[in-house]
């Protein structure tokens, strides 16, 4: 594996108070490692012109090989520089280099989501830009935060790669044409059709996302001297949950989709239906996320982990959820789309910079408030300074539905208030 | 008119036919259920955003291949001035097939049709809020490229600026949430001819005209292309070729034996024949000349083929019930003009949706965006067709429910006064009950099936089962097995209702006939009490 930590420069705590505070605290999963949602914050770097394996974890040595293949040059050229991936991961970018700019996309879309649904709350989403983990500890923690991270990327790069399919930027989207007769591309397309872009952004959401965990889940005592058979399990446990949240992230985009269809028959009439399904706005996929994260679900008991392994293994959802909550939790069926978490969230409200934590001083609340976003809860009653301010903004906008607004500017002084 | 085969083949020769027929039927179904594809299958495509440089209105864009253009993100409200240009630059571009696993599709001909659908996704924004309906102005040019020709030769198809109506609602106001907009309609291709297919589409903006400026944060346009299944296709047409030649033969040997009879044709002989006909027409499998020539006119021609077979069912069907009514005056019977109220509410009908799918598919024959629904005064005249035809269509089953009751009528009565009859004469309406009773039952089976298969396949396309690989493609089995139900059916009544060679007990000759015929007939599966009523016809006889 690639850093054990990735080291943000900001932190002033020497190395090895760092390392003690997370063997204490943390679960002893890993430490805060690199992680490929780091491409959501930078994007897709351009190609090397020679592939020169960057710290994160090459599956293969670049150098090794002939370039004999432009195609695979090129392959590797970009996906060498590429932050933050483990081995498996390279090899998906290899078979699909075209794929790793909707893969940044999906990141993106799910940490800019994870962002607006916790604007308001102690815990605002912040990521880390010289951190190649993003999130720092709060990925490495196992709460409710990290359940809804690992789903929102997910339905990230499903939603993503799903749309880049379409849009026919993705050339290599499966068409997996009929279920009898085994065609290739061309032969069954023009047979049977292909299937729905959906199933390919699920499936390689899954191929790729899952693939550390997987990694985990199945290898855990190559990579890291985890001799303790106790942290191992632990350890294994972390990887069913995120597998379980990633799939989660996934079920909610599905079942999001809207289905239209058009009849087009003799004279048009419906004896002839064809249908198809849409995609959500990703905002729709974030809301439901965002309470799914309101009733996640706590595994506690040993029983209550086999049986998310069971669920997370078997095809099959639950389907209902119920409101439930309290204290027997894991006496419900668990659904595959429920957020699960295995430990409780830290606390949010004091600056912990070992933890990453930044603490909601400084953050605008609103005084009358009764949300998460209100000064009392913000703020942690340690009370809020309020300001007065000159806002300065657009209204009476005009707009064209393309890219032109006219408006006008409105000057409003109100207060702002922030927190101690 | 004389007896028909229906009445002479005795009870093991018939069922053996019978389940000759069951199977070729299940074969129908079955063919369709396990080797054909779903009949279409449809493909989001998303727009890609071009823009361009000048007002190029001529100039094609295009996504892959050479000189393509770059996809640009639209970037919404930006306060520029110069932004306002923007808008009527921006080309929405859909190349399509869109490529999959790394081959570069193109459309076959066997794929026969191509649908294409506009969804909209318009993101909620709360100063830009959008009406429940909007009328929208689509700027729209389609071209072709076959394989072979350079990336950029892209000749032009057909091109239209259209107004469309978009309802659009929102459950939740929230920001960049999408509105639920309604589907667009866009074009319908009669045929698919050409590899490869490009649609450029501009959403120009007048504030003079108030052109696009209701339109909401536009965020992607998807076109939603449909297009039948090669597969299915050739499954069709495969049973068109086999049904084609089989039921010309059977017509030709129906009308044979016809002419070998001392009389002129009888009406519903004639209207055997032109139900023989129309299914012939149907069964023409001239699909084979779309893979060398453009037929834009394909689905036309298939509407109004269809629409003919219907109406020569429809009218056989009522012929039939009011040949078979039993009254005396046969003569007064026997021709169509008798008919003439009933056959006017199936000629209305079917003239009113022939104007129908003239106004919609005819004037898509030259433009292929237009559609008769866009536009108020054309929803209207739709709806006034639709609905003229619907009203005929109650008309005509009332006209035919009332017919059928007055036979069954006058089957009670006539089953009552049987015995005291004369031997001619009760062979003669023992014939004809026998006739009808054998057609009803085949009828009422045909249209059960078709309408609880209809209503199933409806019911399973609601579920849509997508996660789970059906065996049994459903949609095609039922296509395919209501196309052979009544290829079988006309075949069985081409086939059962033509005359009978056995020789029938003529009004004038004496009551002498043989007695092998008799017990012939006897054998007929058709009541219990016909033995006993023939028992009391000897006795009648005897005394005579």
């Amino acid at each position: 594996m690639g850093l054990p930590c990735g080291l943000p420069g900001g932190l002033a705590l020497p190395l090895p108070l760092l390392l003690l505070s997370l063997l204490l605290r943390a679960p002893p999963a890993s430490a805060a490692n690199a992680n490929w949602m780091y491409l959501g914050l930078v994007g897709v770097p351009p190609p090397l012109q020679q592939a020169a394996p960057q710290g994160s974890g090459e599956g293969e040595g670049a150098d090794g090989l002939v370039m004999e293949d432009p195609e695979l040059a090129e392959a590797r050229a970009v996906c060498g520089s590429l932050p933050g991936l483990i081995g498996a991961q390279t090899n998906v970018c290899m078979e699909h280099p075209s794929a790793i700019r909707p893969i940044a996309e999906g990141a993106r879309r799910g940490i800019q989501e994870c962002q607006f649904q916790f604007r308001h709350e102690r815990w605002n989403c912040s990521t880390n830009e010289r951190e190649q983990s993003v999130f720092g500890y709060i990925l490495e923690r196992g709460s409710k935060e990290t359940a809804f991270i690992y789903a929102v990327t997910s339905a990230g790069v499903a939603h993503a790669i799903t749309q880049a399919c379409s849009g026919g930027e993705l050339t290599d989207c499966g068409c997996d044409p009929g279920r009898a007769d085994q065609r290739t591309t061309p032969q069954g397309w023009k047979w049977g059709g292909c299937s729905d872009n959906l199933e390919y952004g699920l499936q390689f959401s899954r191929k790729f996302v899952d693939a550390p965990e997987r990694g985990r889940h199945n290898s855990v005592e190559s990579k890291e001297p985890l001799k303790d058979p106790k942290a191992r399990k632990t350890y294994a446990v972390r990887a069913r949950m995120n597998l379980h949240n990633n799939e989660a992230g996934r079920q909610v985009v599905s079942s999001l989709l809207r289905m239209h269809c058009r009849c087009h028959g003799v004279s048009g009439s419906c004896e002839l239906k064809t249908c198809w399904r849409t995609l959500p706005a990703f905002s729709e996929v974030g809301d439901l996320l965002k309470r799914k994260y309101r009733q996640a679900v706590q595994i506690t008991s040993p029983r209550g982990r086999r049986r998310m392994r069971r669920k997370s293994k078997s095809p099959r959802s639950g389907g209902n959820q119920s409101n439930r909550g309290g204290r027997n939790k894991w006496k419900r069926s668990l659904s595959k789309g429920d957020l699960v978490h295995i430990h409780k969230s830290p606390d949010y409200c004091v600056t912990d910079p070992t933890r990453g934590i930044a603490g909601t001083s400084g953050r605008a609340c609103n005084k009358t408030g009764s949300g998460a976003q209100s000064c009392d809860l913000l703020c942690c009653g340690r009370g809020y300074n309020t300001q007065v301010v000159k806002h300065v903004e657009r209204c009476h906008c005009k707009f064209v539905w393309c890219c032109y607004v006219t408006c006008k500017t409105c000057e409003t002084v109100m207060d702002r208030h922030t927190c101690k | 008119m004389q007896g028909t085969i229906v009445e002479n083949l005795s009870g093991r020769k018939l069922s053996v036919l019978v389940a000759l027929l069951l199977i070729a039927q299940v074969v129908c179904f079955l063919i369709g259920g396990l080797i054909a594809p779903t009949p279409s299958s449809a493909y989001n495509v998303l727009g890609s955003n071009c823009v361009d440089p000048g007002n190029n209105t001529q100039k094609w864009f295009y996504t892959r291949g050479e000189g393509s253009c770059k996809n640009r993100e639209l970037t919404n409200y930006r306060d520029a001035e110069s932004m306002l240009e923007m808008a009527n630059r921006v080309v929405f571009v859909f190349q399509i097939p869109i490529p999959r696993e790394n081959v570069i599709l193109d459309y076959s001909r066997w794929q026969q049709n191509l649908i294409g659908v506009l969804q909209f996704d318009i993101a909620y924004h709360s100063e830009n809020e959008m009406k429940p309906r909007t009328t929208i102005t689509i700027d729209a040019k389609l071209g072709y490229r076959n394989k072979g020709d350079p990336d950029d030769a892209w000749k032009p198809y057909a091109s239209s600026v259209e107004e469309r109506s978009l309802d659009c609602v929102i459950d939740s106001k929230k920001s960049d949430y999408f509105y639920n907009c309604s589907i667009v309609p866009l074009f319908e291709l009669g045929s698919l001819h050409h590899d490869y297919y490009l649609l450029n589409i501009r959403l120009p903006v007048d504030h003079f005209k108030h052109m696009n400026e209701g339109l909401g944060q536009l965020e992607s346009i998807y076109l939603i292309t449909i297009n039948q299944n090669g597969g299915f296709t050739k499954v069709w047409v495969s049973l068109k070729t086999v049904f084609f030649p089989f039921i010309i033969g059977i017509m030709i040997w129906f009308w044979k034996r016809v002419h070998q009879l001392a009389r002129p044709p009888a009406l519903l002989e004639y209207m055997l024949i032109f139900l023989g006909g129309a299914l012939t027409l149907l069964n023409a499998p001239l699909e084979y000349l779309t893979l060398y020539f453009d037929m834009p006119f394909m689905l036309l021609l298939g509407d109004i083929k269809q629409g003919i077979f219907y109406a020569a069912l429809l009218s056989f069907w009522l012929v039939f019930a009011g040949e078979h009514m039993m009254v005396q005056e046969d003569n007064r019977h026997n021709h169509l003009r008798v008919y003439w109220k009933h056959l006017s509410a199936v000629g209305v009908g079917c003239l009113s949706l022939f104007i129908f799918d003239m106004c919609e598919r005819g004037i898509q024959l030259r433009n292929p965006f237009y559609s008769i629904w866009v536009t108020d005064i054309g929803t209207n005249l739709a709806l006034t067709f639709i609905i003229l035809a619907g009203i005929s269509a109650g008309v005509y089953f009332l006209f035919l429910s009332y017919m059928i009751w007055k036979v069954f009528q006058n089957i009670s009565a006539k089953r009552s006064v049987l015995p005291g009859m004369s031997a001619v004469r009760r062979l003669h309406y023992e014939g004809v009950i026998y006739r009808f009773k054998f057609l009803m039952l085949a009828t009422l089976l045909c249209a059960a099936m078709t309408v609880v298969g209809f209503i199933l396949g409806q019911v399973a396309e609601g579920r849509w089962k997508w996660d789970e690989s059906l065996e049994i493609e459903y949609t095609s089995a039922f296509f395919t097995g209501v196309y052979g139900m009544w290829n079988i059916y006309i075949f069985a009544l081409l086939c059962l209702y033509a005359p009978s060679h056995k020789k029938w007990p003529v009004e004038s000759e004496s009551h002498s006939n043989s007695v092998s015929e008799e017990i012939e007939f006897s054998r007929l599966p058709t009541e219990p009490s016909e033995i006993s009523s023939l028992a009391s016809f000897a006795r009648k006889a005897a005394l005579d």
